[in-house]
């Protein structure tokens, strides 16, 4: 996750300290834990919906073999043993588990910090409180686009203000919320438009997500890389306007190359010193986390390079303990990952941002290319951006 | 209606008589799930090196070597086929505890349509 609000606007959130180390006046997760990954669990394959970019290619049927009761709450003892600092609940729709607070009381007690990822129609205002008192410290709901194309996107008329009564009972139980946006043909032109509604709703904290490739998100459905670069110039601007006044976080997700964009944009707009300091936060962020900061286990077990890389399981947590099949390094791919940028071909490992961008999504560049050391078809930095400004400084900061 | 989903324990694992559990719960849902493994020179014994989902073993093929480009020699198996034993019982210390607190073991979801 990149941080625009951080990064340009100075607005310090919780989740900081886990993206730019501690550099930062808000309170802090643990320090102590940034060296694991934050892990998604996607607690089943079941969901009410069926929209269309879904990474899980989830439906309303349920499917054998998903983890027990008893296996989570042994699963999560093992990622707090390990050292994870974060567990994000997912599916499919994790709240058609009604074990699901429980299973999130189990990761709040065992050190974790439960936060959810759902769509937000079956969230009421009695499942919130209970949520809440679970000790689920955030919760992210799915909007993606206004209220005909959001309906549109998911395949379910009134998914939208469903959603929206979610989020309601999400601020009413004084829970963290925040909107999780994926950013396609479908939704790019609707941004504006819902950045304004959930704010007034109170809203103010906002993900934009880039569009995986895997399961039903295709890269036919994702923009252009120059659409692409006007849309993140358009978020760019709307956090400087939302953020006179009130404190709202904007996020990037997905696609590093932003990162360098934000380098560029800083200098363009407030000047050397302040490029020069953005840069330094995402040198420590690292670039691109899949492999490394960022894993996910799914619903029968299986552990992937990240949420979106279902088709690829590095192995079982049925079969060995998340942090031994984490740590092994034998796996070729997970050495590929984490041995970014020297593995990436030669357009990433010259580019002047190779280091906090490493190479953007390795799956991305696989699903379009077959070649996993490709540039990401998503890369949207022009030529002399790449080659980066005339004189290096010396300390992997941008020119004076 | 409540769909009923069977997260019992006996749907993941049965005890051998060794001690040992065969892990029997399903690897992929849908599309079949192909165990790798893989070497990297011919003197290199064969490691596993996790699973692809692929409709065919050609698809896996080619999923594999787009992910191990520097394979030299690379086994697909149906992951369907694989027995799996290990000593390992994920969640049998909170196994009893559940079945002691609740008539039905298996949790249930809620409906969704």
């Amino acid at each position: 996750m990149i941080s625009v609000s951080k990064l340009l606007y100075d607005l310090d959130a919780a989740g900081d300290g886990l993206r730019y180390g501690a550099d930062s006046d808000a309170e802090q997760i643990r320090e102590r834990r940034q060296q694991r990954p934050v892990v998604v669990w996607n607690t089943t394959k079941q969901c009410n919906l069926s929209c269309a970019h879904c990474y899980a290619g989830a439906d309303c049927g349920s499917a054998p073999g998903e983890l027990t009761t008893a296996e989570g709450k042994a699963l999560l003892d093992e990622l707090a043993d390990y050292g994870v600092p974060v567990v994000l609940f997912s599916g499919g729709e994790p709240l058609v588990r009604d074990d699901l607070p429980e299973l999130v009381a189990h990761a709040s007690d065992a050190g974790l910090r439960p936060v959810l990822s759902t769509n937000g129609t079956l969230l009421t205002r009695e499942r919130a409180r209970e949520l809440r008192d679970a000790g689920l410290a955030y919760a992210g709901i799915s909007v993606d686009g206004g209220r005909e194309t959001n309906d549109a996107f998911r395949g379910e008329a009134g998914a939208f203000d469903a959603a929206v009564r979610g989020i309601e009972a999400c601020l009413d139980a004084g829970l963290k919320t925040g909107l999780r946006y994926t950013v396609t043909e479908q939704t790019v032109d609707d941004i504006a438009d819902v950045v304004d509604l959930l704010t007034d709703v109170g809203v103010d904290r906002f993900c934009f997500y880039h569009l995986a490739y895997g399961g039903r998100g295709v890269p036919e459905a994702d923009l252009t890389p120059e659409r692409r670069r006007e849309a993140i110039t358009e978020l760019v601007e709307l956090t400087r306007e939302y953020h006179s006044g009130a404190g709202i976080e904007t996020l990037l997700v997905g696609n590093y190359c932003d990162a360098a964009y934000l380098v560029e944009y800083a200098r363009e707009a407030f000047g050397e010193e302040r490029a020069r300091r953005v840069r330094r936060h995402l040198e420590r962020n690292g670039g691109d986390p899949a492999g490394e900061r960022v894993a996910d286990i799914d619903y029968l077990g299986n552990v992937h390079a990240t949420q979106f890389w279902q088709s690829y399981s590095l192995g079982n947590v049925r079969d060995r303990p998340f942090g031994a099949i984490w740590d092994d390094e034998s796996n070729p791919l997970l050495g590929r990952l984490r041995d970014r940028p020297d593995s990436l071909g030669e357009q990433c490992r010259s580019c002047a941002y190779a280091d906090i961008c490493r190479g953007a999504s390795r799956l991305r560049a696989l699903t379009v290319t077959g070649d996993i050391a490709a540039t990401d078809p998503q890369c949207y930095l022009t030529p002399a951006e790449r080659a980066g400004p005339d004189t290096p400084t010396g300390d992997g900061g941008v020119a004076d | 209606m409540t769909d009923e989903l069977d997260r019992s324990p006996a749907a993941g694992s049965e005890l051998t008589p060794d001690g040992r559990r065969a892990v029997t719960a399903p690897r992929s849902d849908g599309e079949p799930e192909w165990e790798l493994f893989l070497c990297e020179s011919p003197t290199e014994p064969l490691r596993h090196a996790g699973s692809v989902t692929a409709p065919s073993a050609e698809a896996a093929h080619e999923r594999a070597m787009g992910l191990f480009p520097e394979a030299t020699t690379l086994w697909c198996c149906p992951a369907d086929e694989m027995a799996r034993f290990t000593e390992r019982d994920l969640g049998s210390d909170y196994r009893e505890a559940d079945e002691e607190g609740a008539a039905d073991t298996r949790p249930t979801t809620r409906e969704v349509r």
